[in-house]
Formats: structure tokens, sequence, C-alpha cells
């Protein structure tokens, strides 16, 4: 895993969330900076896996749905999606930890 | 200009993801409406909970790179336990509280204060961010 390919990944990503969630109104230029963002996340998602691919591929199919409210299966996917990345987390965390004792952080991240 | 922009990030995107039936721009421009002062639509908010998920799984990957003792160039242990893991933390609250606010609401709209919780959470990830870039130069 390349750190400088992490980084990207975050600055981008972050990017588009604030773009989505900072917006008054979501039109369609709001949507254009999502979309222009998530595209740009693409390269990198080879090195972080599937699973990002999977939630990028969620949100797209969620913007191209034509719909403001959620079916029963894209709630559940939504959960699993939430479900899986904390138990990636947790668990990463806990590798972490146990390599780096001092450094013990208060709070659990989930 | 801006819609055939647009199209081709659409049409980019299509190509680079398998998605099953990619679908036009009016479909995609009718998903969202503007936002009121008390309610966001529950597919926007569905859209941030999923995007917080890409930086939750980003730092994920950032702390597994970070696990072996030494850890590689870059790391700072101060930086994953005073700013990486706090700000997941309090994302991962604010992502929970309009995810489940959603979820016991089916079909209305979504809280606008869970919403905003999300944002601010997210902005302090975003300055975080800021610095994982300089710590990987």
């Amino acid at each position: 895993m390349n750190l400088t390919a992490i980084t990207a990944v975050l600055e981008t990503a972050l990017t588009a969330i604030l773009s989505l969630l900072q917006s008054t109104k979501l039109d369609s230029a709001t949507i254009d900076g999502v979309l222009n963002t998530l595209v740009a996340v693409l390269p990198y998602l080879g090195q972080l896996g599937d699973k990002v691919l999977t939630i990028v591929q969620n949100i797209i199919a969620g913007l191209q749905s034509g719909s403001q409210t959620l079916t029963a299966q894209q709630i559940a996917a939504v959960d699993a999606i939430n479900q899986m990345v904390d138990a990636d987390y947790v668990s990463a965390m806990s590798a972490y930890l146990k390599n780096h004792p001092a450094a013990a952080p208060a709070t659990s991240g989930t | 200009m801006k819609l055939l922009r647009l199209a081709a990030l659409i049409a980019l995107a299509c190509f680079m993801l398998p998605l099953a039936g990619c679908t036009t721009l009016n479909q995609i421009g009718s998903a969202y409406s503007m936002l009121t002062d008390a309610s966001v639509p529950q597919a926007t908010a569905a859209a941030a909970v999923q995007s917080f998920d890409i930086i939750k799984e980003s730092a994920t990957a950032y702390i597994a790179y970070c696990t072996p003792n030494p850890a590689p160039a870059g790391c700072n242990d101060t930086l994953i336990q005073k700013k990486v893991d706090p700000a997941i933390t309090a994302g991962t609250q604010a992502r929970d509280g309009l995810w489940g606010y959603v979820k016991a609401h089916p079909g209305q709209l979504g809280s606008k204060g869970l919403y905003d919780a999300l944002t601010t959470a997210t902005q302090t990830l975003n300055s975080m961010a800021a610095t994982f870039a300089v710590a990987a130069k």
C-alpha cells in the first residue's frame, strides 16, 4: 500500500463529501462536482481494494437512481457497508495498538 | 457546456464502473431537489453516509500501513492517536445518527440537523487529510 495513494484517495473523497454536504441545494453543478471527484478517485481504487470500489459504485448508483427515497434493498446495502467499514476499522486499530502499545486512544472509532 | 461535462463524466463513470443500466442525465438530475431548512432527501443522506465510509476505509488503510513497528515513513503515532481516531469516532457517531434517523423514518426526508452534524465531522476529517498529505511528502 502506497501512502501517497492513500492520502490522495482520502483527500479526494473528502472533497467530494464537502461539496455534497456543504451545498445549500443539490443541483446539476453540485452533482457534477461530486461525480468529478469520484471519477478522480477511481484510479486509486485498485490500491485500496474492492471494498472502496463497492462503496463508490453504490454511491454512483444512488446518484443515478432517479429517486429521493430509498428502497429496503438500498437501505440494507448501506447497512452492510457501514458494518463492513466499522469492522475493518476496529480490526486495523486493534492490530495497530498491538504493535504500538504506547499509542492507546481513549476512543474506539465505532 | 456544464451539462455536456456532466454527461461526459457520467459516461466515464459508467465506462469505468460495471454498473448495470447507467441512466440518463435527466434521471440523475431528478434524484435531487433543493435542500430545505429542516430536511434532506434520503438519497442525499445515503450518499453522505457512504462518502464518510470511504473516508473511514481510507483511514483504516492508513492505520494498517502504519501498523508495522517501526512504522514506515509518513506515519505518526500522535497523529493517529490524537486526530485520526477521535475524528473517526466523531464521524461514525454522526453517520450513525443520520442513518438511524433515515431508517426510523422510512419514505420521509432526513434530518438537516443530523446532516449538519455529519458535515461538521467531515470538516474535521478534511483538515486532517491535509496533514496526511504533508506526512506523505
